[in-house]
């Protein structure tokens, strides 16, 4: 029996090779077989090695992409800080173009002038421009947007001044239907709405008429639009009749004014 | 046959054949790879059977001659004359101790591959004159028995139930 043993290790191990070396066409067919048969497996192999891989590659690369990330976003975030400023230079462009085109049309001395602060009450409506005696701005110059009448300086330092605006309890303008040339007083109501006084009870003022200013009274020049007719009461003695106006300038959003001097001699 | 005592053992020759063919590349470090079938072969030799281990490396063997492209029956033929070795070795030494098995794993990796180099040069693949062949070989089995060391408590802990009662021959 002690031969058994060494003569089974010997085919064990001479056997496959013999295989190998006469038959190397079936070997071939063999392995194709075995292939064919793994190749499902293969192929769930490969996609989970290559999902392995990019998940290594991803990790080899996270610092350098963490860091790209940052500078990709600094860019991003600068470029939008750019491109919200251009924007802000073209509106602004568009702005002042139109009060270009306004001063044009106002054959009075005028100066363009930035709006710098606001009143922060919630009463009274008042601007502050950063023009003053210097520039010819002083006490009742008249302040013009493209869209219409804003208001008038009650006080100018030597480099800005402060100007109510028409919605303001305390303003007042001679104002006139610019259809009916009815006269009337604009006076403001603290909102955004103003009130036209002193209105003939028999005068035919109507929804969406165009109210302009007057040119009464001296301080306004005549003939700037202030807004259009939105409803017309009769006072409460019928003596007279109003009208609420709806102002063409948004004062909210007050960027840039004309700052117009005719009237005070300036 | 009753090579695999328990089923989790299929499993794990299963697990091994599957990180063999896909998940090799990631564990290779320039040309030297470990060997995961050496390592479960001397685990089982070690802490299964060491009487069935030369039959089980016959059957490795040729599931690794089917599977790879060199010439038919050299892997089969290499892994049956280092299990012999193997053989020796779980019999002769404490298989309880992990620096035995070890030892054992770098000697049978040792020859496994040599006997693989050398039928190839009988049977005309002359590996031999490859440049650099037996420093990537001296490479493959250290990192193969550093990867036993990493491996064989694992499969302890796995395989617990599946493994035999505490060696006798030596008591």
């Amino acid at each position: 029996m002690w031969f058994k043993r060494p003569l089974f290790l010997a085919g064990a191990v001479l056997f496959p090779l013999l295989i190998g070396a006469t038959a190397p066409r079936y070997v071939d067919q063999l392995r194709t077989f075995t292939i064919s048969l793994s190749q499902p497996f293969l192929e769930l192999q490969n996609h989970f090695s290559a999902f392995l891989d990019r998940q290594i590659q991803f990790l080899a690369e996270w610092p350098k992409l963490r860091m790209e990330n940052e500078a990709l976003r600094a860019e991003l975030q600068r470029m939008k800080t750019e491109l919200e400023a251009s924007r802000e230079i073209k509106r602004q462009v568009s702005r002042l173009e139109a009060l270009l085109h306004l001063k044009g049309k106002i054959s009075d001395r005028s100066v363009a002038a930035r709006v710098i602060g606001r009143d922060p009450s919630h009463w009274s409506r008042f601007i502050v421009i950063n023009k003053g005696s210097r520039d010819g701005v002083r006490k009742n110059t008249v302040l013009v947007h493209p869209d219409g009448l804003v208001g008038k300086v009650v006080a100018a330092g030597r480099h800005s001044a402060r100007a109510i605006l028409l919605p303001d309890a305390e303003s007042r303008a001679s104002a006139m239907n610019q259809r009916t040339r009815d006269v009337g007083l604009i006076q403001g109501m603290g909102s955004s709405r103003l009130k036209m006084t002193y209105l003939d009870r028999f005068s035919d003022v109507q929804v969406d008429d165009l109210i302009i200013s007057s040119g009464l009274g001296g301080i306004y020049p005549k003939g700037i639009p202030i807004g259009t007719v939105e409803t017309v009461v009769s006072e409460k003695n019928h003596l007279g009749l109003y009208a609420l106006v709806k102002p063409f300038v948004t004062f909210s959003r007050l960027e840039e004014v004309l700052c117009v001097s005719s009237q005070t001699g300036g | 046959m009753r090579l695999f005592s328990n089923r989790r053992l299929i499993f794990v020759l299963l697990g091994l054949l599957w990180m063999e063919l896909s998940l090799l590349p990631l564990f290779a470090v320039g040309r030297v790879q470990p060997d995961f079938f050496l390592i479960f072969l001397a685990f089982y030799a070690f802490r299964v059977s060491w009487k069935r281990i030369v039959t089980l490396s016959f059957f490795v063997g040729l599931l690794r001659d089917l599977v790879t492209n060199s010439f038919f029956g050299l892997e089969t033929a290499s892994c049956v004359g280092g299990a012999i070795l193997l053989r020796f070795l779980a019999l002769e030494f404490d298989r309880e101790k992990r620096s035995v098995q070890l030892v054992s794993l770098f000697a049978f990796s040792w020859v496994t591959l040599l006997l693989f180099v050398l039928f190839s040069f009988l049977v005309g693949e002359r590996y031999l004159f490859e440049e650099g062949i037996f420093v990537n070989m001296f490479l493959t089995v250290i990192y193969t028995s550093g990867f036993g060391w990493l491996l064989f408590p694992l499969l302890e802990k796995w395989l617990k139930p599946a493994l035999q009662m505490r060696q006798y021959e030596l008591f």
